[in-house]
């Protein structure tokens, strides 16, 4: 019973983190339709940014992320305008492939770089137990975990929302042309909505960094969990990814619970495939798109 | 009409050009281009005009990918092993004359499909005289199963010997490998020597190295007042363990046994002390052979872990090519590159010893000669005396070796066990620090 | 109608055939090892082509069926000891029963859904096989059988994967399934007004490239004779299905053909940089696509209009 218990509340903490890595993902492809397999591995350079930069500041993990999401939009503006955007009217195929290229040249370049070794980002939380009774334990770094997600889907939500950014992304999501003639330039659009999308994969990949640790092609791993995250949330649906974190978190840990470890993984690939039957478009499917 | 027939000729041309573009690869095949190697250690010596000139070593390697970490120290060894070979020992005397021996590498990306392509590659377009592959059963099994079907000496290592036979018995393909059995032999004599509740926790994905290891530990343990604890083969790559660890922490094991990769094992190991679980013993297998690895385990965590070193630098023995102990290339090492040992020079280093010794032997680069010459191996490496089995295998020491704060690295290793390898020296183990603070 | 069928094309085609079934004759081993592998991955390419390119079902899971070809051959020949030529049927079988009954859950899905779905699947294929005691867990096989087959049969067997792709994508379209497979790559709404059943046209051709698929993994597998999960059910085998695809020019057959010859060749000279040789192959894919996004066949098509193997159906030659 407590391993029930548990199980469920790490599952449902797991999940925020499973949110953070998929966030950004929902983001692209709510507004521009892109499947874009390069989310993981930039999620990971985002990770190494964290890394380098906070040896070289002192250790100050904040400072490190601050200039991490300075530098991560900036490498977003430069592939959203360099590069995806001249594919995207060209249909789904082109710009599929284009994401592959990027995925495979940053993994490998990173690992150039940085060489094989198992890498990871020291946390302050790792070894801070936040409740620890005979009954359950809730270890402050998933705690963290969860509360960073949460704000930073939050916040998104906001921007999404409630600012004239959202407000012409939202526009560019609907309906192209309208939100031409209307004034919106989409192009430009796409490039805010792939900073952000990177934004917040740097903060799932400092997360994931700190958690799990990475390698440079750690990427494609973290990719199949961010999307199994997104399509059951709902393409495009902020809050749902969060919901569709929790799920695939708590499915994996009762899948372990319940039928042994090694149906752990399988037990939550199950679970979206069965949600995905039920409701082909996800829970929450607020912008619709093809 | 006109228009029409244009048209056709476009087409018809396009089809011949898609023929020849084929046909075209296949006569290129006779001039490869220039390979690059990732060190100069072979360019030294000029290539003769006549004839071959050359021997060719091709080398399928993990470059990139998960097992790139095995390949770390193997441009600086063949620097240093080529220099002696070409510079120092002006070659290798075959057919009346001493020629060089040069390296190519192909890149297997860590994946078992792209071994074989890359194996293949080397054997017909290079045309190496000898094919190596290494690192695990996906670099050593296809890398045999090319050598058997184009009938090309092959030299495989870093296996385990039991899953390299999986492929067997081999004709063309010679190992040099651990044995599981030995490996877990040792592991259990080392915790023998330590005071604890004998009660055992498996903690085993289920890759080969998993499944064979819950085998071997299984009929080891069984009569010897060892108590098992098996809460089930996790998959690679699982992300939370709490269902492990809550089953192992009421189990009250003492010792883990773990067969993990290390991001799996940095996750649970964390996760392990989070939920106030730490056990007297955690021998370790496969996740934390470099120093990185265990630097990488936060808030100290790798203090008196334990696993099996496959080289370590206190091995009483050296290399008859580069004239050096153990403890001598482990030190060059470090003074020339940054950080502690990696414990893979020592195959790269053996497989030179033994490459130099069977082709000077055989004289020639007849491949059954180059075949029979490298099967006739006995020769005193930096592993001590080795020789080929019955299966055309080589047993390499694979020793208990435990993790401790260092002098001068964050990690040093200290092998506490080697009933195996009795000419190894081996020192007492400590129960992990950790365990025993409250 | 004599004149019709033997026309220069088709002589060309048949001529093409020939030379190439007798490249083990004249040609290197290395040519030989090449050709094995550009029919192979031309198999691939053109299955994924006829999914992706004609069907509008952009899937990302097709290396089940590679892995499910490759499981096949070494369960029949290591397990079972059973000849290699069983191993064709059964792959046959097992992946039109497995393509069926995913169809039920994916098809539900469209667009970027059933391409993610796919991928799913194919995840949870590749766990339950780490995790299924029947096959080795992840341990994988050695397929030993393999080692000694002559590599000038090897390479015929390939080349008749190879052109049988072709002939079949080619039949499809051809067929009356091919109209509602154009139609519906047009306008798929449209399609359906007039009376185009997507569904079954769609599961139709997601059973016979599943099938296909598995029968090239078959032969794939045969030469590389080890077969383990993670590598059977790699995404790498999609990655490079949609390369060839795209790369030589979706929704064409020819596309495939010059995207196999790209991609085959094109890693074969990287092998000699080993380290950065991804790095390239990457930056190349996202060259190629910003120059020409429909691909090289669609590039040459805009420019000259040439097609070797038309699937329109003229309304008569004389009317021209």
């Amino acid at each position: 019973m407590e391993l029930f218990v548990q199980s469920v509340i790490s599952g449902v903490l797991l999940g925020g983190l499973y949110a953070a890595i998929g966030v950004g993902l929902s983001l692209v492809f709510g507004i521009m339709g892109l499947t874009n397999i390069a989310h993981g591995s930039f999620m990971i350079l985002g990770s190494f940014f964290v890394m380098v930069f906070s040896r070289q500041l002192a250790g100050s993990i904040v400072l490190a992320l601050a200039v991490t999401l300075a530098v991560m939009a900036a490498v977003g503006a430069l592939t959203q305008g360099a590069l995806i955007n001249r594919v995207l009217d060209k249909g789904a195929e082109p710009a599929l492939l284009v994401t592959f290229g990027i995925a495979i040249v940053v993994q490998n370049i990173l690992q150039l770089i940085f060489g094989a070794d198992f890498k990871s980002i020291s946390s302050p939380f790792a070894s801070v137990n936040v409740v620890s009774t005979k009954w359950v334990v809730i270890s402050g770094e998933y705690l963290v975990n969860f509360l960073i997600s949460a704000a930073l889907i939050f916040i998104l939500h906001f921007i999404i929302r409630k600012t004239w950014l959202g407000r012409s992304i939202r526009a560019a999501s609907g309906n192209v042309t309208a939100a031409e003639l209307m004034g919106v330039n989409t192009k430009r659009t796409y490039i805010y909505a792939m900073c952000l999308a990177l934004v917040s994969g740097s903060v799932g990949g400092m997360l994931v960094g700190q958690t799990f640790g990475f390698y440079s092609y750690s990427g494609m791993s973290y990719l199949i969990i961010a999307f199994g995250v997104v399509v059951i949330g709902g393409m495009g649906s902020i809050v749902g990814t969060l919901i569709g974190g929790v799920i695939l978190g708590v499915a994996q840990l009762l899948g372990a619970y319940f039928f042994g470890p090694g149906m752990q993984i399988f037990i939550g690939y199950l679970t979206l495939l069965v949600i995905l039957t039920l409701k082909p478009r996800g829970l929450l499917s607020s912008m619709v798109r093809k | 009409m006109k228009g029409n027939r244009k048209k056709r000729l476009l087409a018809a041309a396009l089809c011949a050009i898609l023929v020849f573009a084929l046909a075209a690869c296949g006569s290129s095949g006779g001039a490869p281009a220039s390979t690059d190697t990732p060190a100069d250690g072979g360019s030294a010596a000029a290539p003769a005009a006549a004839g071959k000139g050359e021997i060719v070593i091709g080398f399928a390697a993990p470059l990139t990918g998960p097992l790139a970490i095995f390949m770390g120290p193997t441009p600086w060894v063949e620097n240093i092993c080529l220099d002696a070979i070409n510079n120092a020992m002006g070659g290798i005397e075959i057919d009346g004359a001493k020629i060089p021996v040069r390296v190519v590498y192909a890149d297997t990306e860590s994946d078992s499909n792209k071994a074989m392509e890359v194996a293949t590659k080397l054997v017909t377009d290079d045309k190496v005289d000898i094919l190596v592959g290494a690192w695990t059963p996906v670099g050593t099994n296809p890398i045999s199963a090319v050598a058997e079907r184009y009938e090309v000496p092959a030299f495989v290592f870093g296996a385990p010997e039991e899953s390299w036979m999986e492929g067997g018995p081999y004709h063309w393909a010679a190992g040099m490998n651990f044995n599981y059995d030995l490996l877990c032999t040792d592991v259990v004599a080392m915790w023998d020597k330590l005071d604890t509740n004998k009660k055992v926790g498996y903690v085993f994905d289920t890759d080969v190295d998993g499944t064979t290891g819950r085998e071997v530990y299984n009929s080891l343990l069984d009569g010897t007042g060892y108590e098992v604890f098996d809460p089930g083969a996790y998959t690679i790559g699982t992300t939370d363990y709490t269902s492990i660890i809550s089953k192992l922490k009421d189990a009250d094991c003492d010792i883990i046994t773990a067969d993990m990769i290390t991001p799996d094992f940095a996750t649970f190991w964390k996760q392990c002390r989070q939920y106030g679980y730490i056990p007297k013993v955690c021998t370790i297998n496969k996740g934390m052979h470099y120093e990185a690895d265990v630097e990488g385990l936060d808030s100290n965590g790798g203090d008196g872990i334990t696993f099996s070193s496959l080289w370590d630098k206190n091995f009483p023995f050296s290399s008859p090519l580069l004239g050096l102990s153990c403890t001598e290339i482990a030190d060059k090492w470090q003074s020339e590159n940054e950080g502690y040992y990696p414990y893979s020079i020592g195959y790269d280093v053996a497989m030179y010893d033994i490459l130099y010794d069977a082709l000077g032997r055989a004289g020639t680069l007849e491949k059954g000669a180059v075949l029979q010459a490298l099967l006739d191996t006995d020769i005193e490496t930096v592993f001590g005396g080795l020789s080929f089995n019955e299966n055309q295998c080589m047993q390499v020491p694979a020793v208990a070796t435990q993790w401790l704060p260092g002098a001068e690295f964050a990690f040093e290793k200290t092998v506490v066990s080697s009933v195996t390898f009795p000419a190894i020296p081996s020192h007492d183990p400590v129960i992990i620090p950790a365990a025993t603070q409250d | 109608m004599g004149q019709r069928f033997w026309n220069i094309k088709t002589l060309c085609i048949v001529a093409a055939v020939a030379v190439l079934a007798f490249l083990p004759r004249y040609g290197s081993d290395y040519a030989v090892n090449i050709g094995i592998l550009v029919f192979l991955y031309m198999s691939l390419g053109q299955m994924w082509n006829l999914l992706g390119g004609f069907a509008g079902l952009a899937s990302l899971g097709q290396q089940i069926f590679v892995g499910l070809g490759g499981y096949t051959l070494a369960l029949v020949t290591q397990e079972y000891g059973m000849g290699i030529a069983a191993s064709f049927g059964i792959a046959v079988g097992v992946s039109v029963v497995f393509a069926y009954v995913i169809s039920f859950p994916i098809f539900k899905m469209s667009g970027v859904y059933f391409t993610i779905g796919s991928w799913i699947v194919s995840e949870a294929i590749l766990v339950f096989f780490r995790n299924w005691k029947f096959v080795h867990y992840d341990a994988g096989y050695n397929i030993t059988a393999a080692y000694k087959i002559p590599m000038g049969a090897l390479y015929l067997g390939a080349l008749a994967i190879g052109v049988g792709s072709i002939a079949l994508v080619y039949a499809v379209l051809r067929s009356k399934m091919g109209l509602a497979l154009m139609a519906m790559r047009d306008n798929e709404s449209a399609a359906e007004v007039r009376g185009v059943r997507l569904y079954r046209t769609k599961l139709f051709c997601f059973l016979i490239s599943s099938a296909y698929t598995a029968v090239t993994g078959v032969v794939l597998y045969l030469n590389i004779a080890y077969v383990k999960p993670g590598a059977a059910f790699s995404i790498d085998w999609t990655v490079c299905m949609v390369f060839i695809a795209v790369i030589g020019g979706l929704g064409t057959i020819e596309g495939p053909i010059i995207g196999a010859v790209i991609y085959v060749i094109l890693r074969q000279y990287l092998y000699n940089f080993p380290g950065i040789s991804m790095i390239i192959l990457g930056s190349v894919a996202v060259a190629i696509i910003l120059l020409a996004p429909k691909g090289i066949m669609g590039a040459i098509r805009g420019r000259f209009g040439v097609e070797l193997f038309s699937v329109r159906r003229r309304v008569d030659e004389r009317l021209e």
